[in-house]
């Protein structure tokens, strides 16, 4: 059930009002999920950025017309892409050598180490290789992942 | 004299359910007289140059309800601290807010999966109280936050999930 009016409205939006809406709710899922795997706040993003926290609020409500400066700013300050193209994102693999996988589980003789802030496994048999996760379509790297997902088990 | 608020449902997603208020005798509910006075043409209230920013909001408050009010800041409306000192703030009073051209829509938010709607209009000046066309809207809502927010801690009304239940149905409040 929903009212009239508001179906019709809604019937009625512009293609680009509507992609620019979704887009930006997209952003602002992937910002507060970033600060919660940081354990950061809004607060905290604030001081990064130099702003009051009502100014972030504001700017993560999913209505506001984010610029790519200020995107840039938010990433510069939480240290992480927000936004990939689909291009740069499938450059990123291919130019590691990489292959996209789920999170599998290891041999308890594969070893750890981390090289410039990624997670390098080595697998049995198999030359090395950055494991990569999807959650929620997004690829992720190892060090991104929850210590629960990271923890090593047989292999598969 | 008292105005006289009825609840009901607007949009009922999976993920939040949506309500607006009824003013008096309203036959349309605050929510869609925003909504009206921005896209139905024909209507006397009509204000046209909105479209975009009615777009916006409207795509929203339906992406949200499919998703959940978690993939967004919700923001409390720190105009509330203009108030005359008898209307205690409630942080559960939030602001949709578009840009270019600004347009405002008072929501509260009584859990993570039910908000109610309620009225709005275009911001003219820094704050809700400096907008004629605004500050009436502010202070209804304001109020119906303040009200709903005791019913809430009086257990006269109850959050189930998507679902406000009280018992009389339409829930009624009646305002100073």
């Amino acid at each position: 059930m929903a009212s009239s009016y508001f179906r019709q409205a809604l019937s009625e939006v512009k293609p680009e009002n509507k992609r620019f809406v979704q887009k930006n709710l997209e952003i602002t899922t992937q910002i507060l999920a970033i600060l919660k795997r940081k354990g950061m706040t809004q607060r905290d993003l604030a001081e990064r950025l130099g702003k009051k926290e009502a100014e972030v609020s504001r700017m993560l409500t999913g209505l506001q017309n984010l610029t790519l400066r200020t995107l840039t700013k938010v990433e510069a300050a939480l240290e992480e892409d927000i936004v990939l193209t689909p291009l740069k994102a499938h450059e990123m693999l291919r130019t590691d050598g990489l292959k996209t996988a789920k999170v599998v589980s290891f041999k308890s003789t594969n070893i750890f180490h981390e090289s410039q802030g990624h997670m390098q496994v080595s697998m049995k048999g198999s030359r090395s290789m950055r494991a990569y996760t999807r959650e929620t379509g997004d690829v992720r790297r190892l060090n991104q992942l929850t210590s629960f997902e990271r923890k090593p088990a047989k292999v598969s | 004299m008292a105005t006289i608020i009825r609840i009901e449902a607007f949009a009922l997603y999976e993920e939040v359910g949506f309500y607006t208020i009824f003013k008096d005798e309203n036959e349309e509910s605050e929510t869609d007289r925003f909504i009206i006075r921005f896209s139905a043409k024909s209507h006397p209230s009509y204000v046209s140059g909105y479209k975009d920013s009615l777009d916006n909001i409207v795509t929203w408050i339906d992406e949200i309800g499919m998703r959940g009010t978690h993939v967004a800041s919700l923001r409390f409306e720190n105009d509330a601290l203009a108030l005359p000192p008898k209307l205690i703030r409630d942080q559960s009073l939030v602001t949709l807010e578009t840009h270019q051209p600004p347009l405002r829509l008072y929501c509260i938010k009584l859990s993570p999966q039910i908000i109610v709607l309620c009225g709005g209009g275009i911001k003219t000046a820094q704050s809700a109280q400096e907008s004629p066309d605004l500050s009436a809207s502010f202070r209804l809502a304001n109020k119906v936050a303040n009200e709903l927010t005791g019913m809430i801690q009086a257990k006269e009304i109850v959050l189930e999930d998507t679902q406000l239940k009280a018992d009389e149905n339409p829930l009624e409040l009646w305002l100073p």
